[in-house]
């Protein structure tokens, strides 16, 4: 069992008294309040009611006016070293960080590191615990206080079983005169040097450990008195066992008085492995019981701090998830978004090609009809003119009227397929083509209720429109003998509905469609609209076409 | 007889039928354009120099030889030409045989007369000339006069529907307009009904309303 002093000088009472002092009357001020708080935590302090003072001290830490100023480094300090006599090292931890985190002065700066060290050493964090301790041994202007540190060092030393060093660093200290001077510190230092003396098997320790028990004895010093019989219990372990026992019994006692557990358990293990049976049973009962309450207690201290910490992770965690799922939502737009543009390229590329099959099934018809119609009658023409006399009027009029028969058909040709004005003048153009299928035999009736915007039409389905009209007149002309054909324009909310019927022979739809209402369908499936036929023989022919707007 | 005659016309071979013909009728000074663009110049000079064309026969269509032009057709010629001289008279020769497109070019350009190349278009050409010499109506091949004549009555309106029905339903021609009017139904004067009645037994053909009923219900109009 090992003894680190955490010390602290008058000095800082002192001053807090100097503060008192100053202050001018003011009840409801935050300053009157903290110096309230302040010196009720320091009388609870003094009488050893070390919770009411621990209430007060944050009372104090909360009034504080000014959180990188002296006042609040001391009362967090005060806070710190409450925490950790009761054993709460890593609130006493968190507490000095704070105040090392806002603390702007130098004063308590030492004080500050030395009790960070001694919550990492009992932490179990030796390295930390040194650095620390360096640190307050650095900044400590104070002699007596270096001294503390350079024991509190060569303690960590100890610990980390580097006795040599650790005799290095102490042995030095006992020659110091204000040391000497100061006997409950002059004991503690000789009784780490003894320990470490007693590891390394050297003469001393048995001298060193025995006068610093007394000295401790003399002064009343328990937690001194519980590491000092400790130490001399261990001592006595293997050379008389009884001896050993009845030290530990004193470190036990000693350690009651303190209040402290952590001893109070050092104490009674060692009863335990050092006991009579039946008296060892207590021991390890009582130890149980001290051991499972203290675990209890330092559960629910961890337990606080393990929630805060969880907290704040599921909150990280929360604020992660978010940005994933804002994440998620992004891409999964983004993939919309693209599989969109992708199918609005497929949809125009299939429109294109089919666009562009109907104009190439146009120019394999036009080629179709010239070869059929034209080629041949001009080989004819060219034939009868090689093998004919010309100079007979007869035979120059057969001529004649064969060459006007292949001029007709080139211009019937070129009319089918020449250009259509889609601006302005489509409707008076289409209403003009309607009519000119007009004649003596034929009557075309255009039904409508004039509310057709053509305007609005894309000009390609004007264009089938215009030219499946044209091929569906064509075709009642040429073999429906109708006498009327009524073409009926509807307008619909989506699109242009156009019904074409006549009174003619009609048509039997299970023979093949001729190219000129194959061609028309094509050219409508290629504006995405629809044709389809109805027709019974004797009962006219019908079309219904249907043009999305 | 015309004096002076601008010909625009791309191709060499329709341009001797013309040339015969206006040699034929004695006319002194020919000058002639293969494109469209060339002709506006010319008119222009004429008018500067006092001595404006007195007639322009034109085509519709020129063929496109890559030159880039501003006027493509005969139409574009024809609307500038009318913007610079507009009481020049102009005769279109074209083999542009769509009734519509005729007719809008008498509606529109106001051209003072038409000839469809054709077989016996030499004499259709001469006849054309001297009739727009000699009279301001517009000039048009007896076998083309039809397409003059207004066709816009071959539309059939929701009220001539509503007519057929109420024939069809026993109403007798008479008793329309008191009909109508109950029902609400417009136009549904007595005149009005008589001339809808009338013009719809022309559209179909027909002999009587009984007639003009019973073919509209074979259509399926009603």
């Amino acid at each position: 069992m090992k003894r680190s002093a955490i010390h602290f000088l008058f000095l800082i009472t002192l001053l807090l008294g100097v503060f008192h002092a100053c202050q001018p009357e003011n009840v409801l001020s935050k300053e009157a309040l903290y110096k309230a708080s302040s010196q009720k935590a320091i009388d609870f302090e003094n009488a050893a009611q070390l919770d009411s003072a621990y209430y007060h001290y944050t009372q104090a830490k909360i009034n504080s006016p000014d959180r990188t100023g002296d006042l609040f480094a001391y009362t967090l300090l005060k806070i710190a070293m409450l925490q950790h006599n009761k054993g709460d090292f890593s609130g006493s931890e968190e507490t000095i960080t704070e105040a090392l985190a806002n603390y702007k002065g130098s004063t308590y700066l030492p004080y500050l590191y030395n009790l960070l060290a001694s919550s990492y050493y009992r932490l179990n964090n030796p390295t930390e615990a040194l650095s620390y301790y360096q640190k307050a041994y650095e900044t400590s202007t104070v002699e007596m206080e270096r001294l503390i540190y350079q024991n509190n060092i060569g303690l960590i030393h100890l610990e980390t079983k580097h006795y040599a060093q650790s005799i290095a660093l102490l042995a030095p200290l006992l020659k110091e005169e204000l040391l000497i001077a100061n006997k409950p510190e002059y004991a503690r230092v000789q009784d780490n040097l003894g320990y470490a003396q007693y590891k390394l098997n050297l003469p001393d320790a048995f001298e060193n450990l025995s006068n610093a028990w007394r000295l401790r004895d003399s002064l009343q010093d328990n937690f001194g008195l519980t590491a000092s019989c400790m130490h001399l219990s261990e001592y006595y372990q293997l050379i008389q066992p009884e001896t050993a026992k009845r030290y530990a019994d004193l470190a036990y006692q000693a350690s009651v008085a303190t209040q402290s557990p952590d001893d109070q358990l050092e104490a009674l293990k060692w009863l335990t492995t050092h006991s009579q049976p039946q008296q060892a049973k207590l021991y390890y009962d009582r130890y149980i019981q001290l051991n499972d309450s203290l675990t209890k207690v330092r559960q629910l201290a961890k337990n606080q701090f393990a929630k805060i910490k969880y907290d704040s992770k599921k909150a990280t965690q929360e604020v992660i998830k978010y940005k994933n799922q804002n994440l998620l939502l992004l891409v999964i737009i983004a993939f919309i978004l693209l599989v969109g543009v992708l199918l609005y390229f497929l949809y125009q590329s299939i429109t294109k090609r089919k666009l562009q099959r109907s104009a190439y099934e146009t120019e394999t018809r036009i080629s179709k009809r010239i070869h059929d119609e034209l080629a041949n009658d001009v080989f004819h023409a060219m034939t009868f003119t090689q093998t004919t006399d010309l100079q007979n009027s007869h035979h120059k009029e057969s001529l004649l009227d064969a060459l006007e028969t292949i001029y007709k058909r080139t211009r019937d040709i070129s009319k089918e397929n020449s250009n259509i004005r889609t601006d302005e003048h489509f409707e008076a153009d289409l209403l003009q083509l309607l009519n000119s299928f007009s004649d003596p035999q034929l009557n075309v009736l255009v039904k409508t209720k004039n509310d057709i915007v053509w305007s609005k039409l894309l000009p390609e389905k004007k264009i089938a429109v215009f030219r499946v009209l044209q091929e569906l007149l064509i075709n009642t002309k040429k073999h429906s003998q109708a006498s009327i054909v009524v073409i009926d324009f509807q307008n619909q909310s989506k699109s242009l509905f156009i019904h074409c019927f006549d009174n003619g022979l009609g048509y039997d739809l299970t023979i093949p469609k001729k190219s000129g209402l194959q061609h028309a369908e094509n050219r409508i499936l290629a504006i995405q609209g629809t044709l389809t036929f109805d027709s019974q023989p004797e009962k006219g022919f019908r079309a219904k076409l249907i043009i999305p707007k | 007889m015309f004096q002076k005659v601008l010909i625009a016309e791309d191709l060499d071979s329709i341009n001797l039928a013309i040339d015969y013909v206006v040699r034929e009728l004695a006319i002194a000074e020919i000058h002639h354009v293969k494109y469209c663009d060339d002709a506006i110049p010319k008119i222009k000079r004429a008018l500067a120099d006092g001595k404006p064309f007195d007639l322009l026969i034109s085509d519709l269509s020129f063929k496109e030889d890559g030159r880039k032009v501003t006027l493509a057709s005969g139409e574009e010629l024809i609307t500038a030409v009318k913007n610079i001289q507009p009481e020049l008279p102009v005769l279109v020769y074209s083999i542009e045989d769509r009734n519509y497109r005729i007719k809008s070019l008498f509606e529109v350009q106001h051209i003072n007369g038409f000839v469809l190349k054709g077989r016996d278009s030499i004499l259709q050409l001469k006849k054309a000339i001297q009739a727009i010499f000699e009279s301001d109506q517009p000039y048009l091949a007896p076998e083309l006069k039809h397409i003059l004549v207004d066709k816009t009555t071959a539309t059939i309106e929701p009220i001539d529907i509503q007519i057929i029905k109420h024939l069809s339903e026993g109403v007798q021609q008479e008793e329309m307009e008191q009909v109508f009017k109950q029902k609400g139904i417009a136009p549904n004067s007595k005149s009005t009904i008589e001339k809808r009645i009338g013009k719809l037994k022309l559209l179909f053909r027909a002999n009587n309303t009984v007639h003009l009923v019973a073919m509209a219900k074979d259509l399926g109009l009603i």
